[in-house]
């Protein structure tokens, strides 16, 4: 790798800088009062509060009291709209919206089978991104020819259930091969490229019309899921009153949460072990690694392979919990997703995918929910030459690449993470 | 707008009544008027039923041609061959607005569409169970040409395709070779450019040219902002090349959804040039708005090199990608020469955005689409090089264009090119005018 453009920018002397948290402070604010309804205010406030102090303590050191101050009043105003809306809403018939129903909608996405489906996603990335230092961007054609592995056997080969389950989990083996095998020795963003390009090519190739007889085209491949459902012990739907499964979900809900604590297992078990090891040194310094006498390559290949099986895991599960396998679920945009859920959560850490995974869909289908209800009804909360209900949806995928992008500036270890994990550069 | 909307509505009270009769008698039969046809199961939740009609051909149905579905958020919900009675039954996840097109490719053979009508309709569903659409369609027969003649009409178009990739992938490229940054955005300043060009075409009334003129302008405007505002402040703070990436995606994320936001997800025409006939220049015939897309895309290709090769900018743009501490010590205004370096890449992706509006139409997803494209291009000519970045673009351009008749299936013609990216890696990986250090 020759100099990368940032090391020869740094300014010798450390110079006087806005703080950085003033900064984070008037992003919250401002995001608190658009975009996310008043949820990132109280943090604007503390950051605020913190930046203040700390220019207060070294003022020679730091500019940005402006800034600060700015994002601490915007975030003690935004904190006070939150709780005049919360009180309305829980209490009153006033607002249109039904506070208690986006909470209700948010828990039962995060505790849901879609969030599972991102969880194992996430573990897959997390041994390959987290440890390892790989970029696989293509993470959905992992999950695609898992869950076309399950449907193509069953249905187009007629082979019995187990045999799909297996042939699930033996694809994304073999894709981590093939994919491995020319571009593991490249450069990350090669591997970026590569790996999105094959994802790419998966979901055309399985969608196309012309392979219609083997994929089922765009319309996919229904008709597998019986031994699945036929298993399904539960007799009803459950309503704890805060979240509430249909019978299918509540037995989704059991078989994927069991796999993610047996996933998460694995990894904390294989982390910890020598070969862990190896791993993450190789994220910290490869030649290093290969001076001790060890094949990188082989390593490489292996963590590729487990993570892959992961994804492929992944895309079993969601196969099975919508029993339909349609070449649009496994888009670029599941991997972004998926990245972001692991960003979140903080990778490297063994518990990262599922704090994230969890979050990242209690806030996607909470902003979901509260905005489909601020746009909809005949005298919505929200004008409609701002936003209208189709607009609505797009607000949390808005707020999906903001939060991805500050994220990754400002907090690039996540929630849990540890920054020294993660001292990512451009190798 | 008004007007079509109600036609469409006309259409769909029209359509409806024969399948709303059908439902009231129970699993009867549909009327279908080809008796040799099929009546396809009727799915139980809410479904899109579209007939392909032929209005030059007293309204005979077209059979075997894919349409496509795609909802309002983009996402493509099922494609179809239409059968005997022109039509495709399609079930849907929920009501809503939905696209449905017409891939030419699959229009009988001897049959092209006439030019003056569009390849897609609106459909919008409001019903729980059949949304029925007709689709209009006007053709005209084709002389059977020789595989010759269509071999030079594909190329044609090939290297039209491949000059507007180039564009972007010069763009890329530039961006790259000096920062460092595999910007996943790249994209959606395509669309940036096509978006640009609608607003000021449709929103404030300029001609197209004006228009694209002056989305080129922004388009610079939106890289220096973007440079100042984002790329170098991370650069200042020690943000890593990966972390920068991924910052890029989901800056690709934010654009892409508020470009949803703010034009909506059908495809827009500009005002003008939307249907051209085409003249015969010899073998090749061509509209003339594709003559004008080729022209103006290679001048400005031919400009930039110039610019690249022969100024003092153009130097020090290629010296601070050679060598950005060998620059900074020779005493050159490093921050600078990005600074013009984004607004040069940025101008250049922008105006292939604006030729992409003219030739087609501007959808917030176009970009998108052409982004892995632009990757393959640039990453087969060699990541960072300009002459690589041409002649890979050139390649890919052609080869999707003329890769379906060698038999590469039409309906994922780009497929092709992802396949050749990834051979490329796998024997050389430096791209094929790359040097191989840049590998690592």
């Amino acid at each position: 790798m020759t100099t990368t453009p940032q090391q020869r920018t740094a300014p010798a002397v450390q110079a006087a800088r806005p703080h950085p948290q003033a900064i984070t402070s008037l992003v919250l604010g401002v995001a608190g009062l658009t975009l996310t309804a008043g949820i990132t205010s109280p943090f604007a406030w503390w950051k605020g509060q913190q930046a203040l102090a700390a220019i207060k303590d070294a003022p020679d050191q730091y500019r940005g009291r402006a800034l600060a101050q700015i994002g601490r009043v915007l975030g003690i105003l935004g904190t006070v709209l939150l709780v005049v809306w919360l009180v309305l809403g829980f209490a009153t018939d006033v607002l249109p919206v039904d506070v208690g129903q986006v909470f209700k909608t948010a828990l039962n996405q995060a505790l849901g089978p879609n969030a599972i489906v991102y969880a194992l996603a996430a573990i897959g990335l997390n041994i390959h991104f987290g440890y390892t230092g790989l970029l696989n961007f293509g993470q959905a054609g992992f999950m695609a020819v898992g869950a076309y592995g399950l449907a193509v056997s069953v249905v187009i080969l007629e082979t019995p259930f187990w045999l799909g389950i297996v042939a699930a989990l033996v694809a994304p083996v073999v894709l981590a091969l093939v994919l491995g095998f020319p571009t593991l020795r490249l450069r990350a963003d090669y591997l970026a490229i590569a790996t999105i390009a094959t994802a790419e090519i998966l979901r055309l190739a399985f969608g196309s019309v012309e392979l219609k007889d083997a994929f089922g085209g765009s319309n996919g491949l229904t008709g597998y899921a019986s031994a699945y459902q036929d298993l399904n012990p539960y007799g009803g739907p459950l309503d704890l009153g805060f979240v509430e499964f249909s019978q299918r979900d509540l037995w989704s809900v059991t078989v994927g949460w069991t796999l993610v604590g047996l996933s998460l297992l694995l990894v904390w078990g294989l982390m910890r072990s020598p070969w862990g090891r190896v791993l993450r040194s190789i994220r910290e310094d490869e030649d290093a690694v290969r001076s001790l006498g060890k094949n990188v390559f082989a390593y490489k290949m292996q963590a590729l392979i487990l993570g892959g099986v992961f994804g492929g895991l992944a895309g079993l599960f969601l196969a099975l919990k919508q029993a339909s396998v349609v070449p649009a679920d496994y888009s670029t945009n599941i991997t972004f997703f998926a990245y972001t859920a692991l960003l979140i959560g903080g990778a490297a850490r063994v518990l990262g995918p599922l704090a994230g995974a969890v979050i990242f869909w209690f806030l996607i289908a909470g902003l979901g929910s509260f905005f489909g209800q601020a746009t909809s009804g005949p005298d919505p909360l929200m004008p409609t030459f701002i936003m209208d209900d189709t607009q609505a949806s797009l607000v949390r995928f808005i707020v999906t690449g903001l939060g991805l992008m500050l994220l990754m500036i400002f907090r690039p270890q996540g929630i849990f993470g540890d920054r020294r994990e993660i001292a990512i550069d451009g190798r | 707008m008004l007007q079509r909307l109600l036609t469409l509505l006309a259409l769909l009270m029209v359509l409806l009544f024969p399948v709303a009769a059908a439902h009231a008698g129970g699993e009867s039969e549909s009327p279908a008027p080809s008796p040799s046809s099929e009546p396809a199961p009727r799915p139980d939740g809410p479904y899109v039923t579209v007939r392909l009609v032929d209005k030059d051909n007293d309204d005979a149905p077209v059979a075997g041609v894919t349409l496509t579905v795609v909802s309002e958020a983009g996402e493509e919900i099922a494609s179809a061959p239409t059968d005997a009675d022109g039509r495709i039954i399609v079930p849907i996840p929920a009501l809503g607005v939905y696209t449905v097109t017409l891939d030419e490719a699959t229009l009988p053979d001897g049959i092209e569409l006439s030019s003056s009508v569009e390849s897609e309709i609106e459909v919008r569903a409001i019903l729980d169970g059949a949304n029925g659409g007709l689709f209009p369609i006007g053709t005209q027969e084709v002389t059977t040409v020789s595989f010759a003649e269509r071999f030079v009409t594909s190329l044609t178009s090939g290297i039209k395709f491949g000059l507007i990739v180039a564009l972007a992938a010069l763009g890329l490229s530039l961006i790259f070779g000096t920062t460092g940054l595999t910007n996943f955005a790249h994209g959606e300043l395509i669309t940036f450019g096509a978006i640009m060009t609608y607003v000021f075409n449709r929103g404030l009334g300029l001609p197209v040219i004006l228009a694209g003129a002056a989305a080129v302008l922004v388009s610079a405007l939106f890289g220096w902002v973007q440079e100042r505002g984002l790329w170098r402040p991370l650069r200042k703070r020690g943000t890593g090349l990966i972390a920068m990436m991924i910052v890029s995606i989901g800056f690709a994320l934010l654009l892409r959804n508020v470009y949803q936001y703010t034009i909506g997800s059908s495809r827009k025409s500009l005002s003008q040039y939307v249907s051209q006939a085409r003249t015969d220049y010899g073998p090749i015939s061509l509209a003339d708005k594709e003559l004008a897309i080729i022209v103006i895309a290679s001048v400005t290709i031919v400009i930039a090199c110039v610019l690249l090769l022969k100024t003092r900018l153009g130097k020090a743009m290629r010296a601070v990608s050679d060598n950005p501490a060998l620059s900074a010590s020779s005493g050159m205004r490093v921050d600078g020469v990005i600074a013009s370096v984004w607004i040069l890449g940025t101008a250049l992706t922008g105006l292939s955005g604006v030729l992409l509006a003219i030739n087609s139409q501007v959808n917030f997803l176009m970009g998108f689409k052409l982004l892995l494209l632009v990757f393959a291009a640039v990453t087969l000519g060699g990541l960072g090089t300009i002459w690589g970045a041409l002649f890979g673009s050139m390649v890919i351009g052609i080869m999707v264009e003329v890769g379906p008749l060698f038999g590469v299936p039409s309906s994922i013609k780009e497929v092709g090119a992802l396949v050749v990216l990834i051979l490329v890696l796998l024997i050389r990986p430096q791209g094929i005018l790359g040097r191989r250090e840049r590998i690592g």
